[in-house]
């Protein structure tokens, strides 16, 4: 009896030794300035006061953000889901020449930096784009088509990865009961597809619905979202009350969001059976889906190369000058220091950022994928699960100014530490790791680990032989994905960042909000450097074919 | 009636089906017997549609080439049945008729008909999920009958279900399939399930057609060692041993004898003579292995027991061997 206890004891006691470091730095780092910032939005000298928070809600700036924030979303998740799901049909269950290289193009946009994509859109439909006969510079259609370049490579990714291994024997069958392809399509393939497409679209609609860089840059003065609005009423108008009440506003709304969509995605019978499928070779049917995988083709290849091209270019001539001034403080007036400090800046902190990550993410993924075995352990387990995924819910600029309002004064004096910035980034790239990695360890049969205790491995022992073959190609990935993430983190950073250390896509923000040619051709090979050094990182991720996003 | 004129199916250059050609008379149950890899399961999915072929599959004597899939009018059912897990076992029934528009009223009886048919009246809720194997296959096949299919294709259709659990369902399947008079090929690498389910066995070996023909011809004379061994017979004894084998059962020699396991029956009056090697009760019969002088070892029952190492005589039960095909000459001597 009292070895049972005590071996009760011992588990809640390696629980609690997991999980106490990540709760203590989720408690410091994220839950209080979030909660206070919540305080302050909602209560002024000391006291709740409904009306003021109605009336900041009534202001009709705020109104429009909120409305545009919601319905450009909403229209570029549907564009996403859209041009996604043909291409990753494309992509995933046929077979053509340059598929390869296609498929790893298409995934460029998910990784590169917000800023960068808002400056490649600027350069092909801006003042002096390529398309600027079109007329869509600083139009609302400018930051949803951005959006779409942004997000429709999510879909790709988590659609593709359920659609590649999804058994075609339902669809054969119900062929051989005399259904049309197009009839096998709407009965029974898109139904198994359901959880796989409802969990893409609502990231992409958060993406959308949080997405800063790309607004900031496209939507000029003009459109404002949710989250810009937050960013102009704290370091413009200096109306902190205002951005509080805004940054709640949007915790409940995304948080709202996630519980819809976890509703949608469950399905009548989750156990889909998963096959290794051959590709087939492209027929006449399958061209509507290729000429929609073109259009995406030149919706992503155009930004970049018209950035690429932008950047070669000055005065009218090709020249390298713009890379060669990254070097330099730069023009009138003078950056802090040159851009390719601010890239090194910006490489230490990503590397800061993703071990942080990664060591928390372990933590929290080895805590909640042990096995209960009571009802109020198991409850325990899924309450720690859910309240890592919170991060993903709230927006990095509400982050980082929760972050800013909150760490500037005793005890809690932490604004100028040089570590707040790659620990905030860690935050950030916190669901994105334990996404990866619950899945994985969740999915180690428990049997295997009492298999090796079995034949005398000792607990430590049992994980080294059981969990950590199976976890180190996630853990890589998610270690990219962390540092890919961080490396163009910009939301939470641009609050945090000191003066003179400042990450690269903070210098690129910068350089774009100064007059001249100059300072725009510098943020354009700035922007390359960094699109070039997450395209690196995210391609040797690709290359360990671990799905990820998919599994958010 | 369904006929496969050297019909050949090919992936990546290498062949998976050579030169296949049959025919399925209309009602009849025909049995693709053969080892994984022989290409049994690659040749139905060229009849139904879903592999590219050479040759000419064609039905009633019209050619099927460029006919899709669900324009065949044939029915498919997996291994695991493959039933759509986000439709309850009616509607997985009704997927067919609702394509063809067929009035819910009429549905819903047709439905309820089919279900009583396979065994699972009153199932109609019941998502796959929550269903067992065997109701997963049952309810399979309703939703494959439900389409009245010109002729059914049946792709291992009790292998994923357990020893008694096929056996039983087996029995249903040959009843309900001559019940409804459906035409049937099924693809099996189990040849007690072929026997119990079909009328009519094509063996096929690495792509190939061995042997075809009803289930007594095919068992009464295998094509050559492999065939009977893998039909089911116990041994195949070749050369002298054949022959003293066969001279006493009083049969005309021939190079080889495929023996089941009951071709020998412990005898005191019999005129083979050997030593137990091992003996094994069975709830109804002992089984033997028995070493026989001039002939080796070989498999035989008896009423009583003799323990390893008795000398037994045995006689040979002429209806419990077969000749294989490739051996009936006697090799010149």
């Amino acid at each position: 009896m009292s070895s049972t206890r005590r071996a009760v004891t011992r588990r809640i006691a390696t629980l609690v030794a997991l999980a106490a470091l990540p709760v203590a730095v989720l408690a410091v780092f994220f839950v209080l300035p979030v909660v206070g910032m919540v305080q302050r939005g909602l209560f002024f000298e000391g006291s709740f006061d409904p009306s003021v928070v109605s009336r900041i809600i009534g202001r009709p700036e705020i109104q429009r953000a909120l409305w545009f924030t919601l319905w450009s979303s909403g229209l570029a998740t549907v564009l996403s889901v859209a041009l996604g799901l043909p291409a990753a049909y494309a992509l995933y269950r046929l077979s053509f020449p340059m598929q390869r290289v296609i498929r790893a193009g298409l995934l460029v946009p998910f990784v590169l930096p917000t800023v960068v994509v808002g400056v490649a859109f600027r350069e092909l439909i801006g003042e002096a784009g390529l398309l600027a006969g079109w007329g869509l510079d600083g139009t609302p259609t400018a930051i949803i088509l951005g959006l779409v370049f942004f997000n429709a490579s999510v879909v790709i990714r988590a659609v593709g990865a359920a659609w590649e291994s999804l058994d075609p024997r339902p669809g054969e069958a119900a062929a051989a009961l005399g259904a049309s392809p197009s009839r096998v399509l709407l009965t029974i393939t898109l139904p198994a597809l359901r959880p796989a497409i409802v969990s893409a679209a609502s990231v992409v609609f958060l993406f959308c619905a949080t997405a800063f860089g790309i607004v900031l840059t496209l939507g000029g003065v003009r459109y404002n979202s949710i989250e810009t609005e937050i960013y102009k009423l704290t370091f413009t108008l200096f109306d902190l009350p205002g951005a509080a009440v805004l940054s709640v506003l949007q915790l409940v709304v995304v948080v709202g969001l996630l519980v819809v969509a976890g509703r949608l995605r469950s399905v009548p019978d989750p156990a889909q059976s998963r096959v290794v499928v051959r590709r087939r070779r492209v027929s006449v049917r399958d061209i509507p889906a290729l000429l929609s995988t073109s259009v995406l083709v030149l919706l992503v290849a155009g930004p970049l190369l018209a950035l690429l091209l932008g950047s070669l270019r000055v005065e009218d001539r090709w020249s390298l000058g713009n890379y060669g001034a990254l070097q330099t403080p730069g023009f009138d007036p003078p950056l802090p220091v040159p851009a390719t400090t601010a890239l090194l800046t910006s490489l230490a902190v990503a590397v800061q950022a993703s071990l942080v990550a990664l060591a928390l993410g372990l933590l929290v993924a080895f805590a909640v994928t042990r096995r209960s075995r009571s009802v109020a352990e198991r409850r325990v387990r899924s309450v720690l699960d859910g309240l890592f995924m919170v991060p993903l819910g709230v927006s990095a600029v509400t982050l980082g100014l929760g972050l800013y309002l909150t760490l500037g004064s005793a005890p809690l004096d932490f604004r100028d530490e040089p570590w707040l910035v790659p620990l905030a980034q860690a935050l950030v790239a916190l669901p994105l790791v334990v996404r990866t990695l619950v899945p994985v360890l969740g999915s180690v049969d428990d049997r295997l680990r009492q298999a090796a205790a079995g034949l005398g491995a000792g607990p430590l022992r049992a994980v080294m032989t059981v969990d950590v073959p199976a976890i180190w190609k996630p853990l890589l990935a998610s270690s990219g994905f962390a540092f890919a993430a961080s490396l163009g983190e910009f939301g939470a950073t641009s609050f945090l960042v000191r003066e003179e250390n400042p990450t690269l896509p903070v210098v690129i923000l910068r350089l774009l909000s100064r007059p001249g040619s100059d300072n725009y051709g510098m943020a354009l090979a700035a922007a390359c450097v960094l699109a070039a050094a997450t395209a690196v990182v995210m391609l040797l991720v690709e290359r360990l074919r671990v799905p990820s996003i998919g599994a958010l | 009636m369904l006929s496969l004129r050297e019909v050949s199916v090919a992936y990546d250059g290498k062949a998976a089906v050579s030169d296949v050609s049959l025919e399925l008379a209309d009602g009849g149950v025909l049995a693709l017997l053969g080892p994984s890899g022989s290409g049994k399961s690659t040749l139905l999915r060229a009849v139904a549609g879903l592999e590219p072929a050479a040759g000419e599959i064609s039905w009633d004597g019209r050619s099927l080439r460029g006919v899709p899939t669900h324009k065949r009018g044939f029915a498919l059912m997996f291994q695991d049945g493959q039933l759509f897990p986000h439709l309850s076992a009616a509607d997985n029934v009704a997927y067919a008729m609702r394509l063809r528009r067929i009035p819910a009223a009429d549905r819903t009886k047709k439905v309820a008909d089919l279900l009583e048919l396979v065994g699972l009246g009153g199932y109609q809720d019941r998502l796959p999920g929550t269903l067992s194997g065997g109701e997963r296959q049952r309810v399979a096949l309703a939703r494959a009958l439900a389409v009245e299919p010109r002729l059914l294709l049946l792709d291992e259709p009790l292998s994923a279900l357990d020893a008694g659990l096929r056996e039983r369902l087996a029995g249903d399947l040959r009843r309900i399939l001559h019940e409804a008079g459906t035409t049937a090929l099924m693809v099996t690498h189990d040849q007690e399930e072929a026997f119990a389910v079909a009328d009519r066995i094509a063996l096929l070996r690495d792509g190939r057609l061995v042997q075809e023909g009803t289930l007594r011809e095919v068992w009464a004379r295998p094509t050559d060692t492999w065939a009977a061994l893998f039909l089911g017979y116990a041994r195949v004894l070749e050369g002298p041993a054949a022959y003293t084998v066969l001279k006493a059962a009083g049969m005309a020699p021939a190079g080889a004898v495929a023996l089941r396991r009951s071709a020998f029956v412990a005898d005191p009056a019999g005129p083979l003579s050997g030593t137990v090697v091992s003996a094994r009760a069975t709830p109804e019969q002992h089984r033997l292995v028995v070493r026989l002088d001039d002939v080796g070892e070989v498999d035989a029952v008896a009423d009583s027991a003799p323990a390893p190492g008795e000398s037994v005589t045995l006689r040979v039960e002429p209806n419990r061997l077969a000749i294989p095909e490739s051996s009936e000459q006697p090799p010149a001597t």
